[in-house]
Formats: structure tokens, C-alpha cells, sequence
């Protein structure tokens, strides 16, 4: 194919992304977030397919057979791990403003610099050879498809088109890679071309699998017969063709590590997630990304195995397959998508890194000397630009160890180099997250250890085959001491090199790590930020309000800080926000200790905890914190939060209290006034006999002349009018009685039948005198309940004598009757007197009532009657109303529960 | 409580994949022999694969049950 048409393509393609990250930023800038969505976050995580998955996947099958799954299933299993691990780290990288793998090792082992710097050399000497290969994958595949002579004939940079790729990835990446100083800020742009990314390159190997399956094959059945035909072939199927058990597991557990502490995952899964929640998502569909993408891999190596055999370079059968039966157009797309597969790795890759050299490696060394101010206009061009040199800087390495060394290499080889360096953070990050006891000389010693293993048993050995160092060293061992030599240290034998070098360095890092831990002292720095770590969901609500910095600062100087950092309005926008919330003053000179930590905080988000905490001591004057005193605050404020939680529980319980003792009160007035009331209609009523009773005595009294017949009628007077006062006390002690509680129930099971019949035969005389007709209807069936037959029997005669009292004689009707009503039983005394207004029907049951409404005309009684009975009928746990209109009767309904 | 029952299911999966991609149940499956003309040892490592996303996708997504109503 044309040189041209491909390299147009690439730029075509290039420009495309260019355009997704400004469009992305652009949207950004509008308020609306692309990457605010855990679609792309889980698709932005599958940069983790590189190149290497690309082309190298197919390679490793051709001698390793089906071991290259374990790369992927390494992943899934972590991607289970990624709820209670990745969240973990996320929240703690949130609320300690981390933006880095060198920058979460160093904070959490108390800030420490020079941690942070061996974490970035190692990850710098650790990755670059990855990122070279990338721009190898680019290179090869570029031949390939134009079909140029091979590699070997380098022929200078300017004559090379991977160097002017590199060159248009540098521009992407110093555009949307180092837009602000905020390292905490998420790069929109980047992120969205990333997962633009992830979706062509598995769109394009999804279509070279179908093409080469089922176009070039008659689908996965067909492939694996024909080669199962082939007894090398058919070893593929199985491990243990230049692999073992032993060496499938370290894979997984590589790739397990690699999947989390790779820069570039740890950029897109922490650094550049927006919402925690996002994780949810991602748990499920990366490592359903990752089977998709995996499905054509084993079809296409052994199609490419078929069809060249092992003469042709098994990296390259994706592209050169379909090349080789002239479907250049389809060629072409293939090498778009490993293209971008390489293209997304060196962008984050190379974006965490400069973060790292940045950061943990140039800045806190520039802040420390002594030359430096902080004040000085230039701090954040100065940050960017190291920024910018360090992308320039590794791209450059990059490229040049492509063309030095790795030319000598296949993908794979050196992919796994770079897994075994990232996997040596493993102790301090998953033991810093973990454990407590975990110290910085621990941290320390381990990674150096881990380091020095690691270079000797797997770096050396790939210098020697490029010819950098002497042979014998592999044969001999260092200075020809036999147990050292770099693929059997210590006289291990039996494993192949990266198993060997993965296991000796892990299993040094973590004895270190964990020994030195547990001998060492820690500073009050390490214990306080162990806390913070390992217990972060219990103190990252508190955080913010929670310091340990003592010392003494100056306002003005702190602002002045921030302001050379973030820009004057930004500075001051964050100071006076932080101090509104937590209603700190800022008219002092003097800065509040919160301020100056929420300070530190700021500033590590922009160059790393180290450096922050250099810069903010350069303006204020720290006093140093005893281990105890850190403790002390540490369990302060734990305490503070139960102390708290306590607070609120008893001020609530009080609240409460208060609450029932306001309405208790409230019932007392209501309840005093009602006595006044009651006190009052009491007296009055009890005159109102009296009066006559005295009128009548008087009269009889004073005219000795008044007829026989006359005095006797007087007197008769006297007596009915004493006999309504003494029925009017009793019943005034009996409603006394009921109210008060006094009145004990003596309850039994009645007959309630006979009970009426008993009521209406004590009344019927009454009655019949009056010429008024009772009617009884009652059911067939007894009812038995249980109540206090006197009371009830007393509630029944004053219904009934109520009723006679309302009704004409001569025409009047009063029928008792008894319903059942799901689990109560009515009891309904219907008249045909003048009935009762509406507005009357709950009055009438006030005591009173009667006396109270002068208009109506007076019948007897003491208005007792009714109050009486709705208090009997309550304590029976029943209720009595009345329903009825004026001029049509009334009916008085009660109600007992039945059992 | 929640949080830590999630974890805890989370962990387990992540233990039990680990054993069904080891030694030695993965070497039941790791035979020349085929199924439906595809290698015994590609169909169980796909099936378990396919397995772990399953599990994983219902354990993400599932709602807290009626028990965690109140917390």
C-alpha cells in the first residue's frame, strides 16, 4: 500500500482525536461533562489493552499457546478486587488531593520526598521500554503495510515515520495533558479520546477475527481441526508448551497487580475518575471488554500459523493475513486500531509519568533549594514547563530505546518486564491501605530491595542479549559467584526468567517490607497519615476540620502562596470558601491551623504532597508535633464524633421530653378551665331546684290560709324538686367518678338480649303511660358480651328514658335493635321525636349540654345523661354517636367490642 | 453494613475465580480434548470468564434488599 495513503490516514486519524478532546473540553467548559459517566470511565480503564494485547497476544499464542489469556483473567479477577481496593484508593487519592502512584506512596508514608522519588525512577526506568514498544508496535505494523524494507535498516529519525508520529502525539499530549497546574483536574478531553480509542481498536480486531474466522476460515471449528491435525500445533491447546503452572499463575497475579498500579491504569481509574460510583459499572463491563476483545486471538494465531507457518513474525499475523490475500483497505483499518491502542497507552502513560518526574522528582528538588522563592510570578509556568520538558523528555527515551534496544525483542517480553516493575508497589500501596504498622523505612527498603532484584534478574539478562553487558554473567554469576546468577539467584532452578525475577523480587519486597516495618519507629507524620489511610471512610467526613499542624502563620503569606500557584482569584476564591464553611475569621493577620492544612491539601493537588509540604513550611513556622500528641488528636477526634453523635441523641431525647410535657400541659389548662366550667353549671344547676324548692317552702310557710289540697300540692313540689337535686348529685358523683378513673369495670359475660329486655320491662310502665310503643328487633342469635352489666344496663335506661322524653305520646315509636358489625356489636335505640340539629350531634354528649343552650325548650333531666354514658361506653373501649335529622327521629347508636 | 456485606461478596468472587484459574482445577480442563471441535481448555477458561462477568454484573448492579431498607 501507498506510503502516503497510510500516513494520511494515521494523521486523518490523529486529527480525529483532536477534535473528540477539544469537543470534550469545549462541552467541559458548557458545564456538561462527557466523562462524567461510567461508560466511558469503564472504556477509558481498557487502555490497558495496548498494542501488546493487539499484535502481541497473537504472537504469544504462536509459542506459548492459550498462557496470554491470563493477562486478561488476571484483570478480572482484580476487577472484583476493584470494590473494595480501587474505591478504597480512589477515596483516599479524592480527599488527599493525590495524583499520582509516587505521590500516594510518599503521602502515606508521611509525606516522604525521597520515597516519592524512587518510586518515579523506578517507574521511569520501569515503563519506558513499554512505551518504546508501543511506538516498535507502530513502527512494524507502519512496514508491514506499506511494505517498505524491514526495521533493521534504520536509516535516521528524520527518515522515520515513527518519529513523526511521536512528534504529533507530544503536541496531543502537552495540548490537553498540561492545560491547568491542578494535577487533580480531570482531563476531559484526554480521557474522552481515550475511550474513543478503546471502542476503534476493538471495533478493528473484532473485524479482523470475523474476517479471518469466517472469510478466510470456515469458522473456530474449522481453524482448530486443521490445526489439531498438526501435533506442535495441537500442544498450543494446552500449558505446558514452554509454560507451567507455575508461570500461568505469576501471570495472573502480574496482571492482576498490573491492572491497578500500571501509571496509566492508576491515571484512568483514579486519578481521572469523576464519581466513585463509577466503579459499579466498571466492574463488570472492563473485564467484558476484555473477553470481546480476546475472542478472535486464538482463531487468528492459528490462522496465521496455517497459512505462513513459524517463518513469518507471529506479532504481525493480524495485519498480515488479511495483507497477504490483497485486502489492503482492511489493512488499513487494522493498523488505525493498533494505531490508537498504542497511541492511548503513550498518551497516559506518558501523562502520569510527567506528573510523577513533576511532581515527586523535580519539584520538591527545585522547591528545596535554596534559591528558589515561592513568591516568584513565574511558579506555574515553571510547573508547566517542567511538565511539558518531562513528556518531551520520556518520549524522547522512548524513542530511543525503541531504536537501541528493542528491536531485539518481541512485544511480549518486554510488556512483562514493565508488569514485574509495577507489581513491586504492590506491598506499600495494598499493606499502606491496609495495615497501620506499614512505616516509611519499610516502604523504603522494600522497593529498593524489590528494585535491585528486579533489574538484576530481569533488566541485566536483556542487556546482555542487546550486547551491553558480558555473557558471563549469565553463565557465571555476578563476579562469577555461583548463586548469583541473574536466572537462578540463589540456585532456584525451574522457572522460566519472568517467574524467577517476579518471584525473588515480590517475596524480597514484602519480607522487607513487612520486617523493617515492624522493627522501625515511626514519626508522628507516618502514624497520623497510617490513620488516615487505612480508616479513610471514617475520617474522610471529618477531614476537613480535623488538623495536626501547629505552628505559627501569617495569613498574608499563605495567600500569597496559593495566589503564586492557582492564580490570584482562584487562590482566594478557595481560601474564603473553605473559611465560610467552617466559619473561620479572616480578619486576623494570624492564618487558623485549618487553613493552613486545607492549604497544604490545596497545593499537593498542584505539585505533590512533598512539595507542598516544603512550600508551606517555607512561609510558616511549623512546631513539631510529639507521636503522642498526634495520637492524642487522633482519638480526640474520634471521640469528638461519639461525643457528638451522643449530643445529638440526648438533645433530641430532650427535645422530646420538652415536647410531651408542653401538650401534658396544654391538657392541664384545657382541663382546668373544663372544671371551672363544670364547677360552675354545677352550682347552677343544683339553684335552680333549690330556688323552687325554697319558693314552694316559703309559700307554704308564710300563708297558713292557703287550701289543704293546695299545701299538699306545694309540698309534694318540695319533695319531687329534692328528689331531682338528689338525683342530680348522684349523678354529678358518678360522672366525678368516671372521670377521675375510680370507677372500677366489673366485667363479665352478659346477655346482651337480656340485658335490654331487663331495660325496656324497668321502663315500660313510663311508657305505656305516655301511650308509646317499644319495638324490639333482635337477630336470632345471643350475644354474649363482656362489660359491666350495671353500667350498661344504666347507659340502656338513659337512652330509652331519653327517647320517651323526646317523643309525642300518643304516636310515638321507639325501637331497639342490635346489629353485628365485623367485630364490634351495635346497639341502636330509635325514636320518632323532633330529632337533633347536625351542628348538635357531638354537643349533646357535653356535660350540660342542655343547661348550657337556654333556647331549647327545658326538658327534665340534669344533662348529665349523656356525658354519663359516653364515659361508661369509652371505658368499655366503645364508641356512641348519634345520627339524625331535625323533624325525622333520632337514632342513638353505642358500640361494644365483640369477642 | 451495606458497604461491608458488598465487600465481602466482592472478595469471595475474587477468591473463587483465583482457585477456578489454578492449579489444579484448571488442570482437569487442560487437555487435548475438544469440544465441539474447539480445545476443552479455551471453552472452560471462556466459560469461566464469562461466568466471573455474570456474577460480577449481579453483584454490582443489585439493590440493597428490604432488610437495608432503614440503614
Amino acid at each position: 500500500m501507498n506510503n502516503w495513503v497510510v500516513i494520511i490516514s494515521a494523521l486523518l486519524y490523529l486529527g480525529i482525536l483532536f477534535g473528540i478532546a477539544y469537543y470534550a473540553e469545549y462541552r467541559f467548559k458548557k458545564g456538561k461533562s462527557i466523562i462524567n459517566n461510567p461508560y466511558i470511565y469503564s472504556l477509558s480503564l481498557a487502555v490497558y489493552c495496548t498494542a501488546w494485547t493487539y499484535y502481541g497476544s497473537v504472537g504469544r499464542v504462536s509459542t506459548h499457546g492459550i498462557d496470554f489469556l491470563g493477562y486478561y483473567l488476571g484483570p478480572t479477577i482484580m476487577s472484583a478486587l476493584f470494590w473494595p481496593v480501587l474505591r478504597k484508593i480512589i477515596r483516599i487519592c479524592k480527599t488527599q488531593r493525590i495524583n499520582s502512584l509516587a505521590d500516594f506512596i510518599s503521602t502515606r508514608y508521611g509525606k516522604n520526598f525521597s520515597l516519592g522519588i524512587i518510586v518515579t525512577i523506578f517507574c521511569v526506568l520501569g515503563i519506558i521500554p513499554y512505551i518504546a514498544l508501543q511506538l516498535k508496535a507502530i513502527s512494524t505494523s507502519f512496514t508491514i503495510l506499506t511494505q517498505t524494507s524491514g526495521a533493521g535498516s534504520f536509516a535516521g529519525f528524520w527518515k522515520d515515520n515513527t518519529f513523526y508520529f511521536t512528534i504529533l502525539i507530544t503536541i496531543f499530549i502537552i495540548l490537553f495533558g498540561t492545560r491547568s497546574v491542578d494535577a487533580t483536574e480531570k482531563h476531559e478531553g484526554l480521557v474522552a479520546a481515550i475511550a474513543f480509542e478503546s471502542i476503534i481498536k476493538l471495533i478493528a480486531f473484532i473485524v479482523a477475527g470475523i474476517f479471518i474466522t469466517y472469510f478466510l476460515f470456515d469458522g473456530f471449528g474449522d481453524i482448530f481441526s486443521k490445526a489439531s491435525q498438526s501435533t506442535e500445533l495441537q500442544q498450543l491447546f494446552v500449558l505446558g508448551n514452554n509454560t507451567s503452572y507455575s508461570s500461568w499463575t505469576s501471570l495472573v497475579i502480574l496482571s492482576m497487580l498490573a491492572v491497578v498500579f500500571l501509571p496509566r491504569q492508576f491515571q484512568v481509574s483514579v486519578v481521572e475518575n469523576v464519581q466513585e460510583s463509577h466503579v459499579k459499572k466498571a466492574v463488570w463491563l472492563f473485564p467484558l471488554y476484555l473477553l470481546v476483545i480476546n475472542i478472535f486471538v486464538l482463531p487468528i494465531a492459528f490462522g496465521g500459523l496455517l497459512t505462513f507457518g513459524n517463518g513469518t513474525d507471529a506479532d504481525t499475523f493480524v495485519l498480515a493475513l488479511p495483507l497477504h490475500y490483497n485486502q489492503n483497505l482492511m489493512g488499513l483499518l487494522i493498523f488505525i486500531g493498533g494505531f490508537s491502542a498504542a497511541s492511548s497507552m503513550i498518551i497516559v502513560e506518558t501523562i502520569a509519568l510527567s506528573t510523577m518526574v513533576s511532581n515527586s522528582l523535580v519539584l520538591p528538588v527545585l522547591f528545596s533549594s535554596t534559591g528558589f522563592k515561592a513568591s516568584e510570578r513565574s511558579v506555574r509556568s515553571t510547573i508547566l514547563t517542567t511538565r511539558r520538558l518531562s513528556i518531551i523528555l520520556l518520549l524522547i527515551l522512548a524513542y530511543v530505546y525503541d531504536k537501541a534496544v528493542a528491536e531485539h525483542f518481541t512485544l511480549v517480553s518486554i510488556g512483562l518486564v514493565s508488569f514485574a516493575a509495577v507489581a513491586q508497589f504492590a506491598p506499600s500501596i495494598i499493606g499502606g491501605i491496609f495495615w497501620k504498622g506499614g512505616s516509611k523505612n519499610g516502604a523504603m527498603a522494600g522497593l529498593i530491595i524489590g528494585f535491585i532484584v528486579w533489574s538484576f534478574t530481569l533488566v541485566v539478562p536483556s542487556m546482555i542479549s542487546a550486547g551491553y553487558l558480558q555473557a558471563s554473567i549469565v553463565s557465571n554469576g555476578l563476579f562469577g559467584i555461583e548463586w548469583l546468577k541473574p536466572h537462578s539467584l540463589f540456585g532456584l532452578t525451574g522457572l522460566d526468567s519472568i517467574t524467577h525475577g517476579f518471584f525473588w523480587s515480590i517475596f524480597l519486597n514484602c519480607c522487607a517490607y513487612l520486617f523493617v516495618s515492624v522493627y522501625s519507629k515511626k514519626n508522628a507524620q507516618e502514624i497520623y497519615q497510617a490513620e488516615i489511610f487505612v480508616d479513610i471512610f471514617k475520617h474522610s467526613s471529618t477531614q476537613d476540620s480535623n488538623t495536626i499542624w501547629r505552628g505559627t502563620a501569617y495569613l498574608p503569606d499563605l495567600n500569597s502562596l496559593l495566589e503564586s500557584f492557582m492564580g490570584k482569584e482562584k487562590a482566594e476564591k478557595i481560601l474564603s470558601n473553605y473559611a465560610t464553611r467552617y466559619k473561620i475569621p479572616m480578619e486576623t493577620k494570624r492564618a487558623d491551623p485549618r487553613l493552613v492544612s486545607f492549604a497544604e491539601k490545596v497545593l499537593s493537588g498542584v505539585i505533590g504532597s512533598a512539595s507542598a509540604r516544603i512550600m508551606v513550611s517555607s512561609v510558616t513556622k511549623e512546631e513539631e508535633l510529639k507521636i503522642d500528641e498526634v495520637i492524642h488528636i487522633l482519638r480526640e477526634s474520634q471521640q469528638m464524633i461519639e461525643l457528638n453523635k451522643e449530643l445529638r441523641r440526648k438533645s433530641s431525647e430532650l427535645q422530646r421530653a420538652t415536647d410531651q410535657l408542653t401538650s401534658v400541659n396544654e391538657q392541664l389548662k384545657d382541663m382546668d378551665t373544663m372544671k371551672d366550667e363544670f364547677l360552675y353549671t354545677v352550682t347552677h344547676e343544683l339553684r335552680t331546684p333549690l330556688t323552687s324548692i325554697r319558693a314552694m317552702a316559703e309559700i307554704v310557710h308564710d300563708n297558713n290560709d292557703i287550701p289543704e289540697d293546695q299545701k299538699q300540692k306545694f309540698l309534694s313540689g318540695v319533695i319531687k324538686e329534692t328528689e331531682r337535686l338528689s338525683h342530680l348529685i348522684t349523678q354529678v358523683l358518678n360522672l366525678e367518678r368516671y372521670e377521675s378513673g375510680r370507677q372500677k369495670l366489673t366485667s363479665s359475660s352478659v346477655l346482651l338480649n337480656m340485658l335490654i329486655d331487663e331495660s325496656i320491662e324497668s321502663i315500660e310502665a313510663l311508657a305505656n303511660e305516655k301511650q308509646i310503643l317499644i319495638v324490639k328487633q333482635m337477630p336470632d342469635s345471643m350475644f354474649i358480651v363482656q362489660c359491666d352489666a350495671d353500667l350498661i344496663q344504666q347507659v340502656l335506661n338513659n337512652l330509652l328514658s331519653n327517647a320517651i322524653k323526646f317523643v309525642d305520646a300518643g304516636s310515638g315509636v321507639i325501637k331497639v335493635s342490635v346489629h353485628l358489625n365485623h367485630d364490634e356489636i351495635q346497639v341502636w335505640v330509635e325514636d320518632n321525636g323532633k330529632g337533633i340539629a347536625e351542628e348538635l350531634h357531638e354537643l349533646i354528649f357535653d356535660k350540660f349540654f342542655q343547661a348550657k343552650n337556654q333556647t331549647l325548650k327545658k326538658p327534665q333531666g340534669s344533662g348529665l345523661g349523656l356525658a354519663i354514658c359516653k364515659k361508661i361506653i369509652e371505658m368499655h373501649h366503645g364508641k356512641i354517636w348519634v345520627e339524625s335529622e331535625e323533624g325525622k327521629g333520632s337514632r342513638f347508636i353505642f358500640t361494644l367490642p365483640s369477642n | 453494613m451495606k458497604d461491608k456485606n458488598k465487600r465481602q461478596k466482592f472478595t469471595l468472587i475474587s477468591i473463587l475465580l483465583f482457585l477456578l484459574l489454578s492449579f489444579p482445577i484448571l488442570s482437569a480442563a487442560n487437555k487435548i480434548a475438544y469440544w465441539f471441535h474447539i480445545p476443552s481448555l479455551y471453552v472452560y477458561l471462556f466459560l469461566v470468564w464469562g461466568f466471573a462477568i455474570l456474577l460480577l454484573y449481579i453483584t454490582a448492579e443489585s439493590k440493597p434488599g428490604v432488610k437495608n431498607k432503614n440503614e
